[in-house]
């Protein structure tokens, strides 16, 4: 293992969730017990057999884009919007002075997902070529007439990297730029690189983040083919409930969580205000399907960060509340700490943000730290032996100052980061 | 002293063949895989043609193809690439390597959505007078026709973790998608992962097809692609004064690259070293490349640097060369920049000239190829290099391979967005 | 038939959704790409948008012909149009006034030639040429 003797520290905090702006009221609403997870408004899901999601009433990114900037909101899905906005609140909560940056030291490193196109940029060329028969589009009248109808920009609105490079035009990042696109362990992996890049010194200063959001007629649509979904649309705030017995699947969410990284010295110089350092980061894939990749990434993190297991205050979990993920996921947390910490699941409170999910929880731990108290899990009602670790229900005090954050997909990528409070 | 890494294993799925060999005899033939677009009816694209992989089947190359019953072309050509390349690497045996410490980091991309099944929905479910979508009729009608299975490998994570559930590959798991620079950046990041020693052993590479209704419709509104009129095969001009645009092509490029030592303890074949690398952000616009080539100078000069060889030393450049007007006039400005009075001594070519640009996967190929042309001493040509440009005055390895021996050759691969990546490749040595 | 004013208001009307910018930001001498910021890929968006709102066709290169000036050594020699080039622009673009660009033919100034005032007056030339 190479040691290196850059320290990266997390200065900065952006985040847009269904419970809240940025990461003081995003926290508040978590410790008073409240859930994001609610009917969707956006338009009209009542044809869907899910009908609810985590979702962001009223966002507008105008509102957190420079003016000079908002042209380029015209190119951007949703998906991107999030994510510039929450990189300018993470830059204005860093309060960096952009113009004392080293830019070409300056990286951007994001988690990203499949971005769904917007139907109606596609309805006129659609309605031309196709006959109203299923599958089957006239491709000569789409080819010929169709092209003629669809704004021209169309696909630059949908590339999944274009959040971290948008980020990157916006403030003029000239340094590493990547977006890493593993589903629900994206942001995690993200930061985990923006780390290593940190600490092998390619940048100095990086907004690493995530950004999804799913809530349109065609992820929806999509999503219900092939995930496993709760349908719980009667009580949508009590859907999610991660490692409780009667867990019933996974709620869709939106939103992004973006970090200011930074180097330990670099942050000391201009006298940043400090929330965490980053500890160590492992990765691995589940290959058995038994958890046991889970816990080789938190070994990995653990071993890296040279911490005893007895320091960490809670393990902020994927906790995703489906049947099996959550069995896997507490076996391989279980088997990596056998002396288990209180295990916490915010996806319980927001839903599974996707590629953002893992940053966005993760600041509920920062604010933590800043805070001192930890948020609970809502809806843990009943123990499932299956799920043997302890599940936090009720806030408490941090007790301690570390942290492991565990991220997973079905598919078997794990990524888990430790982090401490900067005290 | 830092890792070295080495590359022991390679596998490609490509318009110009699916073995190594084949695809490079092909190459340094001058041979184009660019024809009439059969995938879909596209006469009446703007684009009609592309550089395709014909009469692909799965089953020549993996012994179960189930797991990709339900995959896009795009997952099918990565497994076809990994196989090859796992074999060529003989780690295709489970119990030979620690296979927690062998991990996987792709630059692939997206599945092939449901072009017919989509469309027709849109249309069924729009009211063109009132300009609006009946989401609940979309949602049936969704539902009913959409087929879940091929929905769930349209996600962009799924052909990682394909590679690695079968072929038992349990280390640290990555895929990025930076446009067309993804799989060179993979492979870099995938480099510096062993470097750092979260792994021994790692499969890298791309894989991607663009060659679909949607790929085409996307590049044609943005005038990206070639329109050329004449025969298909002398579309692609990278550095002609009249080149109009890049060709879409697709494919796979897997490698299998690994810690010097680990390598040699358990006697693999070891076809080159992996020597250096660079990713850098224009942060300029969301198509045009800065017209200094700020981002692509820094990530040559920062790959070159990295690799510690001397500018003298890099005996062959295997250019980005997408032909489009911007690419190449910036490219070529970078390598001067960089290579100063070295820029004209040092052959350069682009082999999309021949396969179109395989998007995600390009940037593997090409480091094949690199690889190719140092262990057989031929450069790949620039092919239907005709006119000059006042603006791209390098020695682009025109129309014919040529016998040039070399030790190091740089990679470029930049993309959409400001994407720089650049790799440099060493023939190995102890 | 359209004014000449109502054909003005409507190209200003379709730059400032383009490129985002205030109503009084946009005059008839304002350049596109100096003035208003535009880059290469808000070209694409722009004749879209006038395509649509005129109802007319654009083909590629007619409205904003700098293809032409993409490296032929007949063309453009030193960073500066030849004698030659301006032909061929003054051929190409029948609706824009060439004499002063062509005092001093930097390719560099060449986008300072797309104001607002030319774009309205390229519209004009086609509604007029559709209605013949």
């Amino acid at each position: 293992m190479v040691v290196s003797l850059r320290r990266a520290v997390i200065t900065g905090i952006g985040a847009l969730t269904p419970l809240g702006i940025n990461g003081p009221s995003f926290h508040k609403a978590l410790i008073e017990g409240k859930s994001g997870v609610r009917g969707i408004t956006s338009f009209d899901a009542s044809g869907l057999p899910i009908r609810f999601a985590g979702c962001i009433p009223d966002f507008d990114a105008k509102n957190y884009v420079d003016k000079k900037d908002r042209k380029a909101l015209r190119v951007m899905a949703k998906t991107i919007q999030l994510a510039v906005s929450g990189a300018q609140c993470a830059i204005n909560d860093s309060l960096v002075d952009k113009d004392k940056l080293d830019r070409t030291r300056f990286g951007v490193i994001f988690g990203a997902g499949l971005i769904a196109s917007e139907l109606n940029e596609l309805a006129d060329a659609a309605v031309l070529s196709s006959s109203g028969d299923p599958i089957k589009v006239d491709l000569e009248v789409w080819g010929h007439k169709g092209l003629e109808v669809i704004q021209p920009l169309w696909m630059l609105k949908y590339l999944p990297n274009m959040l971290a490079c948008q980020v990157s035009i916006l403030h003029d990042a000239q340094g590493p730029n990547n977006s890493i696109t593993q589903s629900d362990v994206a942001s995690i992996l993200a930061l985990g690189e923006t780390y290593r890049l940190l600490c092998r010194d390619r940048g100095d200063f990086f907004l690493s983040g995530g950004a999804e959001s799913r809530i349109n007629i065609l992820s929806m649509t999509r999503h219900s083919l092939f995930e496993d979904l709760s349908t719980n649309n009667e009580h949508p705030e009590k859907a999610c409930k991660p490692f409780d017995k009667n867990r019933e699947g996974m709620v869709i969410g939106e939103g992004t969580g973006v970090l200011a990284v930074e180097e330990l010295e670099h942050a000391k110089s201009r006298g940043a205000k400090i929330y965490a350092e980053i500890l160590g980061f492992g990765a691995a894939f589940d290959q058995k399907k038994d958890g046991s990749g889970v816990a080789r990434a938190i070994h990995a993190a653990l071993n890296e960060s040279g911490i005893d297991p007895s320091e960490i205050d809670h393990v902020n979990a994927h906790g995703v509340g489906c049947k099996l993920a959550d069995r896997r996921e507490a076996q391989g947390i279980r088997s990596a700490l056998p002396k288990t910490p209180d295990v916490i699941a915010v996806k319980s409170a927001i839903g599974n943000l996707g590629a953002a999910g893992g940053l966005v929880e993760l600041v509920a731990s920062l604010e933590a730290f800043q805070t001192g108290v930890v948020p609970g899990t809502l809806n843990y009602e009943n123990v499932d032996p299956d799920c043997p670790v302890p599940v936090l229900r009720a806030s408490r005090e941090l007790k301690k100052n570390c942290v492991l954050k565990v991220s997973m997909c079905q598919t078997g990528q794990c990524g888990a980061v430790v982090i401490r409070r900067w005290v | 002293m830092r890792r070295r890494i080495v590359i022991t294993g390679m596998g490609v799925v490509t318009p110009l063949g699916t073995t190594i060999h084949e695809m490079f005899q092909n190459l340094i033939a001058g041979k184009s895989g660019i024809g009439p677009i059969t995938r879909f009816n596209a006469k009446s694209f703007p684009t009609t043609f592309a550089a395709e992989i014909k009469n692909f089947d799965l089953a020549k190359f993996v012994k179960d193809p189930s797991p990709w019953k339900n995959c896009g072309v795009n997952s099918c050509f990565a497994a076809a690439a990994a196989q090859q390349a796992l074999e060529d690497a003989g780690l295709l045996d489970n119990t030979k390597v620690d296979r927690t410490r062998f991990g996987v980091y792709l630059g692939s991309g997206e599945g092939i959505q449901d072009f017919n099944n989509m469309i027709s929905m849109i249309a069924r479910a729009y009211n063109s007078e009132t300009r609006s979508l009946d989401c609940v009729k979309f949602a049936a009608e969704g539902l009913k026709h959409f087929h879940g299975g091929h929905e769930a490998e349209q996600e962009l994570h799924t052909t990682p973790a394909h590679l690695a559930q079968y072929f038992c590959l349990e280390g640290p798991n990555f895929n990025c998608l930076t446009a067309c620079a993804a799989s060179s950046q993979a492979i870099g990041e995938a480099l510096e992962i062993i470097r750092h020693g979260d792994a021994d052993i790692m499969l890298t590479g791309g894989s991607h097809s663009m060659i679909h209704p949607f790929g085409v419709t996307g590049f044609n509104l943005l005038t990206a692609l070639s329109t050329f009129k004449g025969d298909p095969t002398k579309s692609s001009k990278p550095f002609d004064l009249n080149r109009d645009g890049f060709v879409l092509g697709e494919g796979s490029g897997m490698l299998v690259i690994e810690e010097l030592e680990h390598a040699k303890k358990r006697g693999a074949k070891i076809h080159a070293e992996l020597t250096g690398y660079c990713s850098t952000a224009d942060a300029f616009r969301v198509t045009d490349s800065h017209p200094e080539g700020r981002g692509a100078i820094a990530c040559i000069a920062g790959a070159i640097k990295d690799s510690g060889v001397a500018i003298e030393e890099i005996g062959y450049i295997n250019a980005h060369g997408t032909s489009t007007q911007v690419n190449d006039r910036v490219e070529t400005l970078g390598i001067k920049k960089v290579f100063g009075d070295r820029a004209y001594k040092t052959p350069v070519s682009s082999i999309k000239s021949m396969m179109g640009h395989l998007i995600a996967a390009a940037g593997a190929v090409e480091l094949i190829t690199c690889i190719e042309a140092m262990r057989t001493g031929i450069l790949p040509p620039t092919m239907n290099y005709e006119t000059p440009d006042p603006e791209c005055d390098l020695d682009y390895i025109p129309n014919k391979a040529r016998e040039h021996k070399t030790r190091n050759c740089l990679s470029n691969s930049f993309g959409f967005g400001g994407q720089n990546t650049s790799l440099v490749v060493s023939a190995f040595s102890n | 038939m359209a004014t000449k004013e109502e054909i003005y208001a409507k190209v200003s009307a379709t730059l400032i959704e383009a490129l985002n910018v205030e109503e009084d930001e946009v005059k008839p001498t304002s350049t596109l790409q100096g003035d208003l910021g535009a880059e290469s890929i808000d070209y694409l968006d722009i004749v879209f948008r006038l395509e649509r709102e005129f109802g007319i066709k654009i083909p590629r290169n007619e409205l904003f012909p700098e293809a032409v000036l993409q490296g032929d050594p007949d063309i453009v020699q030193n960073g500066k149009v030849t004698p030659k080039g301006i032909e061929e622009l003054k051929e190409k673009m029948p609706f824009a006034d060439l004499t002063e660009f062509a005092k001093n033919p930097e390719v560099n100034n060449f986008s300072d030639l797309f104001t607002v005032a030319l774009i309205a007056r390229y519209i004009e030339g086609k509604l007029a040429a559709g209605k013949n």
